[in-house]
C-alpha cells in the first residue's frame, strides 16, 4: 500500500493530488523552488523539500534532486502532475529502479506514447486513423518543405517531447516554413529539452475531442467518456466540456473503443487521455495520447462522480479497477475554464502580486487554484493559476452557473482570463454548441464608444486620486491591502479613499 | 490638470475637475475632448466606481495594471495608459518618426536581431521575448534606423520597458 506520495510538481495540480492524499490518509511531500517558497502547494502538504533556483531547468525538470527527495523523505510513491516531468519517460525509469512506484504509466509505454512518430505507427497498426504528415523529427528546412508541398499546406509544426501547445507552429507557405522551425525548435528546447519537431496536415476548421481512459496492471481498460477541448488559443486549451456538442451515441462508443484500442496496443497502465481531431463530416483523426493527468480532468470526474487521481493511486498500487465499462455514466454536463495570468485580449503574460482573491462558490462550482493573498505570480512557469469548473443536470445549467461563478471570480494584482471566458460564454456559436478549434479569433472585443469614453473618465480618476499620493511609505501606519498593491507598482500608494 | 488617456491607437484628453465633495458621492466637471459632463462619482471600493452620467448607471472596475489600467464597463474591457499632459509631451513620445518599442509582458530577453544603425523593415523581428514558457517575437512597427537597443540577451525585463528605439 502506498503510504507517502511526493508530487513533483507545482500550483493548482499539486494541490488537487495533495488534496486525494489527505482524503486517502497518504502523507504527502511537496518539492519546491527558491522562488515558490511561499506557494499553496508548499504550505498544503505534509512535507516540503526545496530543489533548487527558479528556472524550471534547475528545480522541477531534476529527475536527480526529485529522486534524492525521494530518498530522504522516504516517500513510496511519485505523482508527477502534468507537464514539468510529467512525460519524460526517464522519470518513471529511475522510479522503477529505485523501487519507488510512479503514479503513471510505466517507462517503456510512456516512451512509447510521448513519441509522437511511434505512437502514431502504433495506434496506425491497430486501425485508427492519423492525420498524414511526418512521422520522424524533421532534419532539415529543405525536408520540411518537401514534405509539406506533398502533403500540401496548411501545415503544423508541433515539438516531439511533448504537448500543451508549446513548440507549435502553423506554415501556410514555403517562405515562413525556415523561421517557423527554428522558433517551434527554440521552445521545444525550452519546455523540453528536446530539439525534435514533427510535420503534419493542419485540418481546417476541426474539433478537439479527447477520451479519457484508465486501466489497470490486471488488463481492464475503461474510458470515461470524452471532453471537448476546442476553445483554445496557440494550441493553449482555454475551455473544456463535456459531454461533446459534436458527438452522436455511435461516435462516442466508436471513439471510446478507439482510445481502449491505443491505450492496450501502447501497453499502457493508469490514466490517460486519448486526443482526436473530429472534422465537420465527423470522421475522427488520432493525434496523440497524453500519457498523464490532464488539466481538465475535473470535467470527467463531475460527470461521472469519479476522483481521477484517487484511481490513479489505486492502480499504481496494483488494485484492480472498481468499475466496469458498463457502470460508467454521464450524469449532467460539465465545463471548465482554464483561470491564466494573462492579458484577456493580447494573451501577453502578466505577473504581479494577489492583492485580493474571492473565489465563486454555490451549487455545482469547482475551484482548483494554486494561488493566495500575497503571492507572487513569477514569470518562470505556465500561466493557469486556477481552473474553475460547473457542473449542471445539462448543458444550459452548467454555462449558465459558469457565467454566475465568473461574475462572483475576482482577482487583483494580475490581469487574468477571466473577462475572456465572460465573452466567450456570451458568444453564439459556443453557446450553440457549434465551433471549433479556431473559435477564439471569432470572438469579437466589442467597444462602444460610450463605453469607452466613461472608462477613460473613470481611469483618469483613479490616476488622480494615486497621484495625490504619499511617495514616503514608511510614514504610514501598518499596511493595509491597498498599499501592499502600491508597492507591488512601483512605489505608490493608493490613498484618497 | 489634464491627461491623456490613451487605449492603443486612440487617445483622450481628459480633465476632470471636483466641483462638490459631498458623503456618498463626489461630483465631477469631466472635460473629455470636446465633450463636457457633470459626473456623479459614488467609490464603492477601491476598485469599484458607481458612475451616473445624466442618470445613466454604469458600474466600472478598475484596476491598476504594470503602468496602465484596465477598466471594464457593463462587460466591456479597456486597456489604458493615463497621463499627466506635461510628462506626455516632456518624454518626446510624440516626436517626429521616432517609434519607442516598449515589454508588452514581464520576460526574459532570449535573443536580439537588430543592432543599433541597423536599416529595418516594418514587421521586421527585433527580438525574442520568453514568458511562462512561451517565446515570443517582437516585431518593428515601421521601417527605419535602429536608433537604441536598450537590452541584451539574458536581461529581464517588466512591461512598458524600452526595448529598441526606432527613428
Amino acid at each position: 500500500m502506498i503510504s507517502k506520495i511526493l508530487v513533483a510538481n507545482r500550483g493548482e495540480i499539486a494541490v488537487r493530488v495533495m488534496r486525494a492524499c489527505r482524503e486517502l490518509d497518504i502523507t504527502s511531500v511537496a518539492v519546491y523552488s527558491e522562488v515558490d517558497r511561499a506557494a499553496k502547494h508548499v504550505r498544503y502538504a505534509d512535507e516540503a523539500y526545496e530543489i533548487g533556483p527558479a528556472p524550471s531547468r534547475e528545480s522541477y525538470l531534476r529527475i536527480d534532486k526529485i529522486m534524492d527527495v525521494a530518498r530522504r523523505s522516504g516517500a513510496d510513491a511519485i505523482h508527477p502532475g502534468y507537464g514539468f516531468l510529467a512525460e519524460n519517460p526517464e522519470l518513471p525509469a529511475a522510479c522503477e529502479e529505485q523501487g519507488i512506484i510512479f503514479i503513471g504509466p510505466g517507462s517503456e509505454s510512456m516512451a512509447l506514447v510521448g513519441d509522437k512518430t511511434r505512437a502514431r505507427e502504433t495506434v496506425e497498426s491497430v486501425g485508427i486513423p492519423i492525420v498524414p504528415g511526418i512521422k520522424e523529427p524533421l532534419q532539415s528546412s529543405e525536408q520540411a518543405i518537401a514534405v509539406a508541398k506533398a502533403i500540401g499546406y496548411p501545415v503544423m509544426l508541433k515539438a516531439s517531447g511533448g504537448g500543451g501547445g508549446k513548440g507549435v507552429r502553423i506554415v501556410e507557405n514555403d517562405q515562413d516554413l525556415p523561421g517557423a522551425l527554428e522558433r517551434a525548435r527554440a521552445e521545444a528546447v525550452s519546455a523540453f529539452n528536446n530539439p525534435d519537431v514533427y510535420l503534419e496536415k493542419y485540418l481546417v476548421r476541426p474539433r478537439h475531442v479527447e477520451v479519457q481512459v484508465v486501466a489497470d496492471a490486471h488488463g481492464n481498460v475503461v474510458h470515461l467518456n470524452e471532453r471537448e477541448c476546442s476553445v483554445q488559443r496557440r494550441y493553449q486549451k482555454l475551455i473544456e466540456e463535456s459531454p461533446s456538442c459534436a458527438l452522436t451515441p455511435e461516435l462516442r462508443r466508436q471513439m471510446g473503443e478507439a482510445a481502449i484500442r491505443a491505450i492496450r496496443a501502447s501497453g499502457y497502465v493508469n490514466a490517460g487521455t486519448v486526443e482526436f481531431l473530429v472534422d465537420s463530416e465527423r470522421n475522427f483523426y488520432f493525434l496523440e495520447v497524453n500519457a498523464r493527468l490532464q488539466v481538465e480532468h475535473p470535467v470527467t470526474e463531475l460527470i461521472t462522480g469519479l476522483d481521477l487521481v484517487k484511481l490513479q493511486i489505486l492502480v499504481a498500487g496494483g488494485q484492480k479497477l472498481p468499475m466496469t465499462q458498463k457502470q460508467v455514466r454521464i450524469n449532467g454536463a460539465a465545463i471548465e475554464c482554464r483561470i491564466s495570468a494573462e492579458d484577456p485580449q493580447t494573451f501577453l503574460p502578466s505577473t504581479g502580486i494577489i492583492e485580493e482573491l474571492i473565489e465563486p462558490a454555490g451549487p455545482g462550482v469547482r475551484v482548483e487554484s494554486g494561488i493566495s493573498v500575497g503571492y507572487e505570480v513569477p514569470i518562470y512557469y505556465d500561466p493557469l493559476v486556477a481552473k474553475l469548473i460547473t457542473w449542471g443536470a445539462d448543458r444550459a445549467e452548467a454555462l449558465s452557473r459558469m457565467d454566475r461563478a465568473l461574475k462572483e471570480y475576482k482577482i487583483r494584482g494580475i490581469l487574468t482570463t477571466i473577462p475572456f471566458h465572460q465573452k466567450a460564454l456570451r458568444f453564439g456559436p459556443f453557446l450553440e454548441g457549434d465551433y471549433h478549434t479556431g473559435m477564439v479569433s471569432e470572438i469579437e472585443h466589442t467597444e462602444t464608444s460610450e463605453h469607452i469614453e466613461i472608462a477613460a473618465m473613470a481611469a483618469t480618476i483613479v490616476a488622480m486620486a494615486e497621484s495625490r499620493v504619499d511617495l514616503q511609505p514608511g510614514e504610514k501606519g501598518a499596511g493595509s491591502q491597498w498599499r501592499m498593491s502600491g508597492r507591488a507598482n512601483g512605489g505608490l500608494y493608493r490613498i484618497g479613499w | 490638470m489634464a491627461y491623456i488617456v490613451s487605449a492603443g491607437e486612440r487617445s483622450f484628453r481628459v480633465n476632470a475637475e471636483r466641483i462638490e465633495a459631498k458623503p456618498f458621492e463626489e461630483i465631477y466637471d469631466v472635460s473629455l475632448d470636446e465633450s463636457r459632463r457633470r459626473v456623479s462619482i459614488a467609490r464603492i471600493s477601491p476598485s469599484h466606481l458607481s458612475i451616473l452620467v445624466d442618470n445613466i448607471s454604469y458600474n466600472v472596475e478598475v484596476s491598476r495594471y504594470a503602468d496602465g489600467y484596465q477598466v471594464s464597463v457593463r462587460d466591456e474591457l479597456f486597456s489604458f495608459r493615463v497621463a499627466d499632459e506635461r510628462e506626455y509631451v516632456s518624454a518626446g513620445l510624440h516626436e517626429k518618426g521616432e517609434a519607442v518599442v516598449a515589454a508588452p509582458m514581464p520576460g526574459l530577453v532570449v535573443d536580439v536581431l537588430v543592432k543599433q544603425g541597423d536599416e529595418i523593415e516594418a514587421r521586421q523581428k527585433l527580438l525574442i521575448l520568453e514568458a511562462m514558457k512561451m517565446q515570443n517575437e517582437l516585431v518593428s512597427p515601421k521601417s527605419g534606423t535602429i536608433a537604441d537597443v536598450h537590452v541584451k540577451p539574458g536581461d529581464s525585463v517588466n512591461t512598458g520597458d524600452r526595448l529598441v528605439v526606432i527613428e
